[in-house]
């Protein structure tokens, strides 16, 4: 075997991590073996060319599947760490909840932004905590983007502190826009990989998804919603983002609170 | 052998990718690779699977007991020996034959204007 076909057969074998750990151990193997064999009949550019949507979306299926049959009788509690952060996601989505409530100060505003964006973080790294022990690739894939842009708009954030509004406007402003729509997409698609692989209540990951999608149409640069005539997408994003606080509120609960099955065995 | 499915159990409802590997197997044993070629075979290229597709399929097979994988490995000068090779059981043919009998009654009754329309 040459380096390069080795290459891509260790490459192919990485794409398989997507499908459940039962899935791979009963047919890695076999699914790297036809892989070859269809690589050396049709070259390595036309094989690869169809591989990585034949293994998502089988991937998604198998997962899809395996959350139906999966046996719920064995428990655990969550551990000490997983409670934590638990509860500083519901303590952001609380506060990003609060301001639907109550009229909150410009001072106390960053603080709230504070403690938003660390619970944001906080419980994409709980819940990815979970995830990995079912499926360690895909939940990787899934918590990278909100991770990383997530982490992003948390620093762009804390770089206004202090300014008077409109504080994402000036020289930053293009970067505040691309940080804030790449946050909402991670945030969604950290909701798509949590709904698929129903670790947590998928109420709250459906909540994260449809509130992070509405969430973007109230970006100020995108021209929809406005600061001086609200319009009716206004008050699609403002349900966004209050969907948005409510998913981190659902999601901290379910982590740090809520008995989880246990994760499966060597063999499984 | 897989038991899923007992013989007073009604048959199991199966995909259309999955009567087409059924019938790629067909009366002999094949491996995952000549399985995905007949299958683009017997349809022309219309169906070309990747090996998420065959092995998911399989998979569902195997817990439905439509098909089993055979104890027997080849010889090792003439092909690898890790691969698997996959048969038909009785349920299987079983319900490959209904289902090709519901596909010749339905060709049957076709009109010939249905045969000739594009």
């Amino acid at each position: 075997m040459t380096s390069a076909a080795g290459g891509n057969d260790r490459l192919y074998r990485g794409l398989l991590r997507l499908y459940p750990a039962d899935y791979r151990a009963q047919f890695s193997d076999q699914m790297v073996q036809l892989f070859t064999d269809h690589k050396r009949e049709v070259g390595a550019t036309r094989a690869w060319l169809r591989a990585p949507i034949d293994v998502i979306t089988t991937a998604v299926g198998e997962h899809l599947r395996r959350n139906r049959t999966v046996a719920h009788s064995m428990t655990v509690a969550p551990t000490p760490v997983t409670r934590l952060l638990g509860l500083v996601g519901l303590l952001g989505g609380a506060s990003l909840l609060a301001a639907f409530v109550v009229d909150i100060p410009n001072d106390a505003n960053y603080i709230r932004l504070f403690v938003f964006g660390i619970g944001g973080l906080t419980v994409v790294t709980a819940i990815h905590l979970r995830q990995r022990q079912r499926s360690p690739g895909l939940a990787l894939v899934g918590a990278i983007p909100a991770l990383v842009f997530g982490t992003w708009m948390f620093v762009m954030e804390l770089l206004v502190i202090g300014r008077e509004p409109p504080v994402f406007g000036g020289t930053f402003g293009w970067v505040f826009f691309w940080a804030s729509i790449a946050s909402w997409l991670g945030y969604a698609w950290f909701g798509v990989v949590t709904f698929l692989l129903h670790q947590v209540t998928r109420i709250g990951a459906a909540a994260l998804v449809v509130g992070s999608l509405l969430g973007i149409l109230g970006i100020d640069r995108l021209g929809l919603a406005s600061s001086t005539e609200p319009t009716i997408w206004n008050t699609v994003a403002l349900t966004g983002v209050f969907l948005h606080g409510l998913a981190w509120v659902i999601l901290g609960l379910d982590v740090a609170f809520r008995r989880r099955p246990a994760p499966p065995t060597a063999s499984a | 052998m897989s038991t899923a499915h007992s013989a007073a159990a009604p048959p199991p409802q199966v995909s259309r990718t999955a009567i087409l590997i059924m019938l790629a197997i067909g009366p002999e044993e094949r491996h995952g690779y000549a399985i995905m070629q007949e299958v683009a075979r017997i349809t022309d290229g219309a169906t070309r699977l990747g090996p998420g597709g065959v092995y998911t399929t399989i998979r569902r097979l195997l817990e439905d007991g439509l098909i089993e994988e055979s104890d027997e490995r080849p010889d090792p000068e003439m092909d690898d020996q890790r691969r698997r090779y996959y048969r038909l059981t009785g349920l299987g043919r079983t319900v490959v034959a209904a289902e090709a009998r519901r596909l010749q009654s339905l060709v049957a009754a076709a009109k010939p204007w249905a045969l000739e329309a594009r």
